[in-house]
């Protein structure tokens, strides 16, 4: 049995390399993921339905490239849960997917404390991640499953049709964030950002990832190294009009997602996806008048 | 109207079931909807939608349905019960195209008083309050038949033979009958002392007037009555829980005939197991009340 391993290793530069348990990444590719799911592990397009009950889960899709602090903000996400218990009005209750979550915040604490960047998503590995919380306020209970895949899978996408098309839930979950390196975006890497970016969008766009009942927020990360650089804001223009150009955007954010205290910011924004998957589905006035039948029979004798 | 299950699906699921899953699950469906009494059905499965509760008999029928049909298990999400019941309704009631489930329906979105705009599938539950008001306009309605001549026979010892096989002999009898009884009860009505408790009152005077009629479709005189019944009263609302204890005294312990008389339930069985739940809290004024309840009442009534 290969499982549960903690795939990610420390590396000097983005030079991947299959794990030490002698599989490559072709081996694990043609494993089926059921196969060797651990309990409390991610889930995949195979399974992520299984744990669905009740509760209509609000899924929001992370798409980034490597390094851009994907897995980062969702280990983020998870320590502020289990150290405040929390987030905002909403009270943790459960996850199915402990241990995805464990091995995200495992290797961004190693992360943390190296400063060495760790390839901890591989291309094989499993992507959902869900969350259950309580609205304290009026008992509501609110299930977010974020999708964070491994950052060459987005390269996948510019390049070929047919890998994007697996992506079922980049086409109808309702809500989508863009993860930038705002640190890249401020440095020469801002024309590699470009490049990987366009034909994504365009991609994306043509495999109808994007709509009118679509939610695309965007969020610069890694805001702490760019904030001072003067060619940072310019930059930055220049990609969210090329997201533009695609897509409408509800709403931009500049985040530090590896700070985990102090960081008011970062807290908010999770308190924004929470209230996100809390918005009650509204019924128009005029059609929840016309349910009421019972008024307008009233009005009219 | 059209209900699209795979869209309906879709919403509920973080990644859609593939084509061949949902063409399936629309087959095992619409079979399975053909097969059911919309009137022993309806109320049941819409009170579970409107509950947002997962009829587990449901989600095991059907997968138990897919297993015998194509040999292979499928596993149903809870969540994706609420679209698969409304689905399964909303062919069931179109298939028959009786007043009865319709006006059924109807009543169990009393359960969502106070918060319409959250009620779920709103063009279905549009479509089912307007399609109600349509049947109930056009089933309560008897022609008009000159009886003058008829009835000054009665008087006057020339009787007439009516042919009762005629429709317009029926219609004309119809026609005095209705008439005969909206006076009865009018005047029976009018007799009635004044109370203190209003809802209790109410109470009383819709199950005298629903018990009295010789037919449940008198709708618009019903309508009138409870203008009369109802006119005094003020807009103040109190919640259910209240409403509850005021009518104790004259409602007699019961148990309902269908799972959509929600009041009913509430009022006449205290192991009623919509009384432990945040129905109780919700909030009717004097009119509300005598509205869903008489509704309520013509449906038991016709059940009965």
């Amino acid at each position: 049995m290969s499982e549960n391993r903690i795939v990610g290793e420390i590396i000097d530069s983005s030079t991947a390399k299959p794990d030490n348990s002698g599989k490559s990444i072709a081996d694990y590719k043609e494993e089926k993921s059921s196969e060797r799911h651990y309990y409390g592990d991610a889930l995949n397009d195979d399974n992520v339905n299984d744990v669905i009950d009740d509760v209509v889960p609000h899924v929001v899709v992370i798409v980034g490239f490597p390094k851009y602090g994907k897995s980062t903000f969702v280990a983020s996400l998870y320590h502020a849960v289990l150290t405040i218990g929390k987030i905002g009005k909403f009270r943790f209750v459960d996850s199915d997917t402990i241990t995805g979550f464990e091995r995200r915040s495992q290797i961004r604490k190693l992360e943390h404390e190296t400063k060495k960047r760790i390839d901890r998503t591989p291309v094989y590995a499993d992507y959902f991640l869900s969350l259950l919380f309580e609205n304290e306020e009026n008992g509501q209970l609110i299930k977010i499953v974020l999708s964070d895949r491994s950052g060459e899978k987005y390269r996948e996408y510019a390049k070929f049709e047919k890998v994007i098309e697996e992506d079922k839930a980049l086409r109808y979950a309702k809500h989508i964030l863009f993860f930038l390196d705002a640190k890249k975006i401020a440095s020469d890497g801002f024309f590699d950002v470009q490049t990987d970016l366009r034909p994504l969008m365009i991609r994306m766009n043509k495999y109808g990832a994007f709509g009118d009942d679509k939610r695309i927020d965007v969020v610069f990360n890694k805001i702490d190294q760019a904030k001072d650089n003067p060619d940072y804001a310019t930059n930055k223009s220049e990609i969210l009009s090329l997201i533009k150009n695609v897509t409408p955007v509800n709403k931009e954010f500049e985040l530090c997602s590896l700070k985990v205290t102090d960081n008011d910011k970062l807290n908010q924004f999770f308190v924004y996806l929470l209230d996100c998957c809390a918005e009650p589905k509204h019924n128009s006035e005029e059609d929840a008048a016309h349910i009421d039948w019972v008024n307008t029979e009233l009005s009219n004798i | 109207m059209e209900m699209n299950l795979k869209d309906m699906l879709t919403d509920n699921l973080v990644v859609p079931f593939e084509d061949e899953i949902l063409n399936r699950l629309e087959q095992i469906c619409q079979k399975y909807s053909d097969e059911l009494d919309a009137s022993e059905m309806a109320s049941r499965y819409i009170n579970s939608v409107l509950m947002n509760e997962s009829d587990l008999d449901l989600k095991e029928t059907i997968e138990g349905k897919y297993q015998a049909e194509y040999k292979t298990s499928i596993h149903l999400p809870k969540c994706v019960m609420r679209p698969l019941t409304v689905y399964i309704v909303h062919r069931m009631i179109t298939n028959e195209g009786d007043i009865w489930p319709y006006l059924a329906i109807r009543n169990c979105l009393a359960l969502c008083v106070g918060e319409f705009e959250r009620v779920p599938y709103p063009e279905f539950f549009i479509y089912v309050v307007d399609y109600t008001d349509a049947l109930l306009k056009s089933k309560s309605k008897i022609e008009t038949v000159d009886d003058k001549s008829f009835m000054k026979g009665l008087f006057h010892d020339k009787y007439t033979t009516l042919d009762l096989s005629k429709k317009e002999s029926q219609d004309m009898m119809k026609n005095i009958v209705r008439d005969a009884w909206y006076y009865r009860i009018q005047n029976q009505l009018l007799d009635l002392p004044e109370a203190d408790n209003l809802y209790a009152r109410i109470y009383k005077m819709l199950k005298d007037l629903v018990d009295s009629m010789p037919w449940e479709l008198h709708n618009e005189q019903s309508l009138s009555q409870i203008r009369q019944i109802t006119k005094q009263a003020k807009p103040n609302k109190i919640t259910i829980r209240q409403i509850v204890e005021k009518v104790s005294s004259v409602v007699d312990e019961y148990e309902c005939l269908d799972d959509s008389s929600v009041l009913l339930r509430v009022m006449s069985n205290s192991q009623d197991n919509l009384r432990s739940s945040g129905f109780m809290d919700k909030q009717l004024s004097a009119k509300e009340f005598a509205l869903y309840l008489y509704y309520e009442l013509l449906l038991e009534k016709h059940y009965e």
